[in-house]
């Protein structure tokens, strides 16, 4: 499947639709909503396992891209991969005010989030159709070994940390950093390979 | 310390998935601060992977009503605020989901904390007049005691003015005749004494000087008739510290003297044979009539 832009489809490209947004387009709002909101409640669906809670998430998310889409930059990556990391920090830290945890999702530093925005590793999301990274990552997580996948499954869209996973899986905490990290870069050779990436 | 390598890779495969806990956290991200090239590199490549995996959950539509619930709150703010075509001055509105739970958790937080202030205030105004009642109460009782010694004083005064008027109606009499009271040698140096006595009156006025005071011991006045002493009652000091005893329908016959004994507290217990009450203790003053 090959990636058309939008501009190509004679549609406002991502960033085009942002810069309209900052300017107070509602149409352009509806727009993105249109364009990406599966993408992102399904995600929420995905973390939340909560209809009603999903829902908040999405509305949550969707006016903050209403609040601060002037202040998007492009260091942040491409407008969807941040619309994803949003939505799905929101549910994180939607999850752990319900276990009464007091700590949040947090991005690094600016600096931080410029080290993967600056990186000249290219992004799968300019490689690949949002269809096609569906489907590439989630036969790639399909082919982790099921205790890899738990780990990196409970770490991302459950918001464990190391610890906690240990603690609750009754794993050492050396086997939990180990089997991340070997997830991690298991995922990174099976996509390097799809997208040269 | 230095940090091996392959620990920097497992930092960063966690750190990309949010799953480092909080110390190893810090520590790498002092590493991407410093720029340290298995750290920047490692953060990279994983960030890259972990950027894509919100992308394996399925499509979901959501309900028709959140487009238009959202739509409905981006007109109503928009109505607000002025039409500059821009959302630089709006109005403040939950940013979030997160800010609106945030800002009743913040409200209820407030309110949590104005009422823990007002019981706390109350507390300590129940204590504070607790105290101020219990202070209060102190200074009736000291008031009324001080008062039931004021009565006390006023009431020892009246005494004293009324024995001192019935001295001085005595002392007063026409007929009263002085005679000075002689120490004896038991008596203290100093001492000395005067009796107004009025035959016709049938009165006597005892009044000692320099004489000391000791709190179990009274001096005590005695009138000799025929040799026999006859107790007439024991002597009260005055604020000056002049003892004084006046006595009253005196039966004059064989009178001769009057004397003054240094006893214990009450007066002599002491009888004789016939049953009289004589001095037990030494005599100091003795003042002898004479010439009726």
């Amino acid at each position: 499947m090959v990636k058309v832009p939008f501009a190509e489809q004679n549609l406002p490209s991502d960033e085009a639709l942002f810069a309209q947004i900052a300017a107070g387009d509602t149409q352009a709002f509806s727009m993105l909503y249109d364009r990406y909101s599966s993408q992102l409640f399904g995600l929420a669906l995905k973390i939340m396992q909560n209809q009603s809670l999903a829902e908040d998430v999405i509305q949550d998310v969707f006016m903050t891209i209403w609040k601060k889409a002037g202040s998007y930059k492009k260091r942040k990556g491409k407008p969807l991969g941040w619309m994803m990391i949003l939505c799905r920090n929101r549910c994180i830290d939607l999850l752990r005010k319900q276990q009464k945890q007091n700590k949040k999702t947090s991005g690094g530093t600016e600096k931080i989030d410029a080290l993967a925005a600056d990186s000249d590793l290219p992004d799968p999301l300019e490689q690949a159709s949002v269809a096609e990274l569906s489907y590439e990552i989630t036969k790639a997580m399909g082919q982790l070994p099921p205790e890899q996948r738990q780990l990196i499954d409970m770490a991302y869209f459950q918001g464990f940390s190391q610890s906690e996973i240990s603690r609750t899986l009754k794993v050492p905490l050396g086997t939990v950093k180990t089997r991340i990290r070997l997830g991690m870069q298991k995922l990174r050779d099976t996509l390097k390979e799809k997208w040269n990436i | 310390m230095a940090i091996r390598p392959e620990n920097i890779r497992e930092m960063a495969a966690a750190y990309s998935i949010g799953a480092l806990d909080l110390e190893e956290k810090e520590i790498f991200e002092r590493l991407l601060q410093e720029n340290h090239p298995i750290a920047v590199r490692s953060y990279q490549e994983m960030a890259q992977i972990a950027s894509i995996l919100p992308f394996s959950a399925d499509l979901a539509t959501p309900p028709a009503n959140i487009k238009a619930q959202l739509l409905a709150r981006i007109k109503t703010e928009q109505d607000v605020q002025p039409a500059t075509g821009s959302k630089s001055q709006s109005v403040s509105f939950p940013e979030s989901l997160e800010a609106l739970q945030g800002e009743f958790s913040s409200k209820i937080n407030q309110w949590k904390r104005i009422a823990i202030g007002l019981a706390a205030a109350c507390l300590m105004i129940a204590a504070g007049a607790g105290w101020y009642i219990n202070h209060l109460q102190q200074d009736i009782q000291l008031a009324v005691f001080q008062n039931s010694v004021a009565l006390e004083q006023i009431k020892q005064l009246t005494s004293t003015l009324e024995r001192k008027r019935l001295e001085l109606q005595r002392v007063r009499h026409p007929n009263t005749k002085v005679y000075l009271a002689a120490p004896t040698p038991d008596a203290p140096d100093d001492i000395s004494g005067k009796l107004f006595y009025s035959a016709d009156a049938r009165a006597a006025v005892f009044y000692g000087f320099n004489m000391t005071t000791q709190a179990d011991k009274d001096y005590q006045l005695w009138m000799i008739r025929e040799g026999v002493p006859v107790a007439a009652g024991l002597l009260v000091a005055d604020e000056a510290g002049i003892y004084s005893a006046s006595v009253d329908q005196i039966s004059i016959d064989g009178l001769s003297a009057f004397a003054v004994s240094w006893e214990e507290k009450g007066g002599s217990t002491t009888r004789n044979s016939e049953g009289n009450l004589v001095p037990s203790g030494p005599v100091y003053l003795v003042s002898a009539i004479t010439g009726g």
